[in-house]
């Protein structure tokens, strides 16, 4: 046998390929194994739960008032998303806060600022506060404060109970947040920003 | 001539073979000694909606976000309890479209037997984004500790 056949014979490239095929086939089937059958070794198991809360934010720069002055002398302007602007020369604008219940569940509803009305605007006398009704009737059953009423807001999280419960029921799972400043002529200028959070628990 | 660039050819294709087979070998043992150390996957279906409203949806089988304003956020939480008799390692991953926009508060953590923990679950939605449904799955991986 010549020195170039034995190494031929040594190094077979067909029965390497055909080796290393086997192997291929072999832990293939071992990843299949464990992948089907996980590993049985240890005793045990995770206990997991999606926990029935949730917390949404949304920011009241978003209701976008806009820029605006008071009126000459005024001591304090007063705007809303109701569509009032007092002592201003603000847009008027009418769109609240809208919150959906679009689960399958009742939820209580728990509402906190970041800010505090002397955070926010600063100035002598600043009003901050916000009011809760039913953009669906039967929507919402008052707790902690009055449907329709304003109320100042809570800054202390996870803040006021708002609703006991918000309801899920198509036709009637539907808030309206509305927003009133009284905005002081001492106040803060340039853009002013709050961020709220809305905490759902299922009930 | 012909005669030896066929075989020029056949040895060029059987090396090449060799090649892929060898590679698909080493992938197939990396994947082999992961997959061992895996006690346990789960998966969750997680999905939030981009909308002009604010919206709860508190499934408690899924990771349900609600509806979502752009720009804000909305966040979850998932209770993980340890009930193996070894220390675990807890892999959080995520799939499909939500992933970009999810954050999650703690990642690659071992949990000791019987140790209980929160991991909180956000979505981000940009400024930008179009208004529409995005989902997806969070995968839970539990993986035995390798000093075990």
């Amino acid at each position: 046998m010549t020195k170039k056949n034995l190494i031929k014979k040594k190094i077979d490239t067909t029965s390497l390929i055909g080796y290393v095929a086997i192997l291929v086939i072999i832990l293939s089937l071992a990843n299949i194994g464990i992948e089907l059958t996980g590993r049985v070794t240890d005793t045990g198991s995770i206990y997991m739960e999606i926990i029935s809360e949730t917390n949404i934010n949304f920011s009241v720069s978003n209701v976008n008032f806009g820029n605006g002055n008071l009126d000459l002398g005024a001591t304090s302007a007063t705007i809303d998303t109701l569509g009032n602007v007092v002592n201003g020369n603000w847009t008027a604008i009418t769109q609240g806060f809208i919150i959906e219940n679009i689960g399958n569940n009742n939820v209580t509803l728990k509402l906190a600022s970041e800010k505090t009305a002397a955070q926010f605007l600063s100035g002598t006398n600043p009003v901050y506060q916000y009011n809760i009704s039913n953009s669906e009737a039967n929507s919402c059953t008052e707790s902690e404060v009055t449907l329709g009423a304003w109320t100042d807001v809570n800054s202390t999280s996870p803040g006021t109970l708002i609703c006991n419960p918000l309801d899920f029921v198509n036709s009637q799972n539907e808030i309206r947040i509305d927003i009133k400043l009284t905005i002081p002529s001492d106040s803060n200028t340039g853009e002013q920003t709050d961020t709220f959070t809305a905490t759902a628990t299922a009930v | 001539m012909e005669e030896k660039n066929k075989r020029f050819t056949k040895t060029y294709v059987s090396y090449f073979i060799l090649v892929f087979l060898i590679m698909l070998v080493i992938f197939l043992i990396i994947n082999l000694v992961n997959n061992f150390y895996i006690l346990e996957k789960k998966e969750i279906f997680a999905s939030f909606i981009v909308s002009e409203h604010i919206g709860f949806d508190l499934n408690d089988s899924a990771l349900t976000f609600g509806l979502v304003q752009p720009g804000l956020s909305s966040s979850r939480e998932i209770s993980i309890e340890n009930k193996y008799e070894v220390p675990v390692l807890v892999i959080i991953k995520s799939k499909g479209d939500i992933s970009e926009f999810l954050i999650v508060s703690e990642n690659d953590f071992i949990l000791k037997p019987n140790e209980k923990r929160e991991v909180s679950f956000s979505v981000f939605p940009p400024k930008d984004i179009e208004f529409k449904e995005y989902n997806g799955k969070v995968e839970i991986i539990l993986k035995k500790t390798k000093n075990d």
